[in-house]
């Protein structure tokens, strides 16, 4: 009889201690994330469950007055308006120009577009947001400030640098979106006679649409997420922004500021931590938009094969 | 559904199945195939896509561990291989696998070679350099590469890494050799040159061979097992099963009327 | 107008786009690096910025705390993304949950991820503002970034690779970490290398982590435990990114525009090194090994 068969061997040893260890650091990384959403929604919800801020009020009103402990007024919607103005600004200057610089890698002149112009975007990738800040800082704002008047702090250059920091961000990913369309359909598109144009609009926009939906989306909460370069330009007052060129203040900035100068536990610490809150919800239901976008298209996709 | 088996002595055999049922989640694969696996014979595993043939191979070396239920038994050399005692990596010493696409480990010729006798315990380097060696002259590719062991595997034409990873699997000097579609992916040259191979290897291998390409089952087996849908059909002598099959579905399949 | 006319039109106005964002975005590297090149010298890089308006120990800091981050984070995210890519069934709950997960940890806000080091590290650790608590916090925003990289080129080595391993008895473990790692070795440098730059410039996780301050370091006091040893884990350590951050909310007016600009530059140089790096890896490497 073939006894060997039944013996253990270093190969059992060897796959065991690998599942532990794999598994084991897939553990960590699934508890930290745990521990994440966790602490930052417990914390954020003292404000409401502990110094019994009406939380209806929290997301309406628009002071941020935590000295008076026996009347605290406030709210965080002057932070939400100036984050979501920044963010929908920024990206309305930004999509279109991503848009274009995408379809010159990929349909253009893939060969420019490989060496020179994508990059180039990459290397924007990777320049840190606290330069974009600087950058922000000194030559943006006293060019507003001579055209505008006023100190220049505010929305409008929080909007330009946001547009500059998403820019490679959307663009690599609308790059992507556009060479996932199969060479073939556009052979294909050729040969019916159709003009580059032709084929750009009818073809490449339309099929990788939903793809280049996600790249905005993911270009938004970028912006929507970015705290110091926002907060080096943007003046950094609690107010709604009434012009483009009110400081104001964002709920990361507002977070970068003061969050040094709390102490924890208190009320003033407990509100910046129903932003961070606020800010984290943002995140997951901008994650949660882009997988819904892909989940539809894929569904489709899959219909009309 | 008809069936029709002439199946050789149990004893003569090195693989028996019996009342073997496969099944991927809830979907049966495989139902109720009992076959015996002659020693030192090539039994060639025919039947149109997806009647379950590369399913059963797999199992027979443990492969379908983790992807597919199997029940019943499966016996290697009277030793049922589905026991969940035995040692899987003990066994694929002794049963070895070739699969359809050339996949040689993106190392040197010689890493390729060295490896899986590494793994299995043997640092003896003249030892390994010998086994090398005869490997490499059993699968003819020792004129084609040259002595330069060096260079990279995939840097090999498609056949000769077929021919590498079937030397590969020989250096173990497995007792039963397990073949999915091998050649489907090689020039009629390469094929040519595995089949020579096969053939010079059933002196002391056990050979079973999952193929689309009738002409090659006619070839080189000794034994045809014909599978439609999920079930062993006919089994027969090679001659039989396509000069002269049983069952009017076999005579279909291999006069090419579907498949 | 036809067709062709509109075709000759929006071509020209796509080329013509692209040409002018090229130019802008070349101008705007050419000019950060322009505008300081003439700060960086041999006394900006070796002095210390309490003393002077050198950049020294900034330097150090910043890339001790980005080797202290990889060293904690690859393995851990090496064997998290095997286990998402080579163990766990890609269609079972336990996988899309872990990589849902993950996905909503790489899109969290760096402030997020900083505020939470914040709170676990400096506040309830009670490790204070240290290169510690800044390199696990960076670990934090690192790890689903590179689990996630890495994942995608394990992916990329064929699953019969695999299979043939273990067909040929090698214990799954060692058919993953002779066969499969090194042949998705130079798709994991170039991801390696990516995450490298992101965390030497990131500042929002590390200014309520490693903090603010930089004290000036004894560079011939290799002891770990010593308060002005470099080597030092528990002391608070100022990065570049967080420095340029600082001086300028600070407003110390010309001299934290040259001191920034400067700065910029090094920190620039340092980002289109890693670029190149990992452009090597992705295209130069993968030429070697790849199918």
């Amino acid at each position: 009889m073939n006894k060997q068969l039944f013996n253990s061997s270093k190969e059992i040893r060897q796959d065991k201690l690998g599942r532990l260890l794999v598994y084991s650091a897939l553990t960590v990384v699934l508890v930290l994330a745990c521990a994440m959403l966790y602490f930052i929604f417990s914390k954020g919800i003292a404000t409401f469950t502990q110094d019994h801020i009406n939380f209806w009020d929290f997301l309406t009103r628009s002071n941020w007055n935590t000295d008076n402990l026996q009347k605290p007024d406030l709210g965080a919607w002057a932070l939400m308006v100036t984050s979501a103005e920044t963010t929908l600004l920024a990206v309305l200057v930004t999509t279109p120009l991503a848009l274009v610089i995408a379809i010159y890698i990929v349909v253009m002149s893939p060969k420019i577009g490989g060496r020179i112009v994508q990059p180039l975007t990459e290397l924007l990738l990777g320049i840190p947001s606290v330069v974009y800040g600087f950058v922000g800082l000194t030559v943006l704002i006293p060019v507003l400030r001579r055209w505008a008047g006023g100190t220049g702090f505010g929305v409008l250059a929080a909007a330009l640098v946001l547009a500059l920091m998403i820019l490679p961000t959307i663009t690599s990913l609308a790059v992507e979106a556009l060479n996932g369309v199969p060479q073939s359909y556009q052979t294909f598109a050729y040969s019916l006679g159709c003009t580059k144009w032709q084929v750009i609009v009818h073809v490449l926009l339309k099929i990788s649409a939903p793809n280049l939906l996600v790249a905005v989306i993911f270009g938004v909460a970028r912006a929507f997420g970015e705290a110091l370069a926002v907060q080096m330009v943007i003046g950094n007052t609690v107010q709604l922004p009434l012009g483009l060129f009110t400081p104001a203040a964002t709920l990361t900035s507002k977070l970068t500021t003061d969050m040094g100068n709390t102490i924890d536990g208190t009320l003033a610490s407990n509100a910046l931590w129903s932003l961070a809150l606020l800010l984290l919800v943002m995140s997951l239901i901008f994650n949660l938009l882009a997988k819904l976008v892909l989940r539809r298209s894929q569904s489709r996709e899959s219909i009309s094969r | 559904m008809d069936t029709y088996l002439n199946l050789p002595a149990a004893t003569d055999s090195d693989i028996v199945a019996k009342n073997v049922n496969i099944y991927y989640g809830k979907q049966q694969a495989i139902t109720n195939c009992s076959a015996n696996f002659p020693r030192h014979q090539i039994t060639a595993l025919i039947g149109p896509s997806g009647s379950g043939k590369s399913t059963f191979l797999r199992s027979i070396n443990r492969m379908n561990d983790g992807i597919a239920r199997v029940e019943g038994e499966l016996l290697y050399q009277g030793q049922n291989l589905l026991d969940s005692r035995v040692n899987v990596y003990n066994l694929r010493h002794q049963i070895g696998m070739l699969f359809q696409k050339p996949m040689p480990f993106a190392k040197s010729i010689y890493e390729n070679l060295a490896l899986p006798l590494h793994e299995a315990g043997n640092h003896n380097q003249a030892d390994i350099a010998k086994r090398i060696d005869h490997v490499l002259k059993m699968v003819d590719l020792q004129h084609e590469i040259g002595t330069d062991l060096n260079q990279s595997a995939l840097q090999l034409s498609g056949g000769q890494q077929q021919r590498l990873c079937l030397a590969r699997t020989l250096l173990l000097e497995p007792k039963v050799l397990l073949l999915d579609e091998p050649a489907s992916a090689l020039d009629p040259i390469s094929t040519a040159k595995i089949e020579t191979n096969l053939l010079s290897l059933k002196a002391h291998c056990t050979i079973i061979i999952v193929t689309h390409n009738l002409e090659q089952a006619s070839r080189i087996s000794d034994y045809t097992a014909f599978f439609y849908q999920g079930q062993l059909a006919e089994f027969d002598r090679t001659k039989k099963v396509f000069l002269n099959p049983t069952l009017a579905m076999t005579e279909r399949y291999v006069s090419g009327d579907f498949g | 107008m036809n067709r062709y006319r509109v075709n000759q039109i929006m071509t020209g106005v796509l080329n013509g786009v692209t040409f002018l964002v090229v130019l802008f975005i070349a101008s705007f590297i050419l000019y950060l690096l322009a505008s300081g090149m003439t700060a960086v010298n041999w006394h900006f890089l070796t002095t210390s910025s309490e003393v002077g308006l050198g950049i020294r120990d900034q330097l150090f800091n910043s890339l001790y705390l980005l080797l202290l981050t990889q060293l904690i984070s690859l393995p851990i995210a090496l064997g998290a993304a095997m286990a998402l890519t080579l163990y766990a069934d890609s269609r079972s709950k336990l996988a899309s949950f872990a990589q849902g997960l993950i996905q909503i940890l790489s899109s969290l806000p760096s402030i997020i991820v900083g505020l939470f080091g914040f709170l676990i590290l400096v506040l309830k650790f009670n490790l204070g503002f240290s290169i510690i608590s800044g390199a696990l916090a960076l670990t934090f925003f690192n790890l689903p970034i590179l689990t996630q990289s890495i994942a995608v080129s394990l992916q990329g080595v064929p699953d019969e690779v695999m299979q043939s391993g273990l067909a040929l008895g090698i214990s799954k473990w060692h058919t993953i970490t002779k066969v499969i790692l090194p042949e998705a070795m130079p798709g994991i440098w170039s991801g390696i290398v990516i995450s490298a730059g992101r965390v030497f410039g990131e500042a929002a996780t590390l200014i309520y982590t490693a903090g603010q301050s930089a004290p000036t370091l004894d560079y011939t006091n290799w002891n770990p435990f010593n308060p002005a040893s470099p080597l030092n884990i528990f002391r608070p350590a100022e990065t570049l990114a967080v420095h340029i951050w600082k001086v300028n909310t600070e407003s110390l007016g010309q001299d934290a525009a040259t001191v920034s600009r400067g700065t910029i530059v090094i920190l620039i140089l340092v980002v289109l090194l890693f670029n190149l790096v990992a452009r090597y890896f992705s295209t130069t490497m993968r030429k070697k090994v790849g199918r």
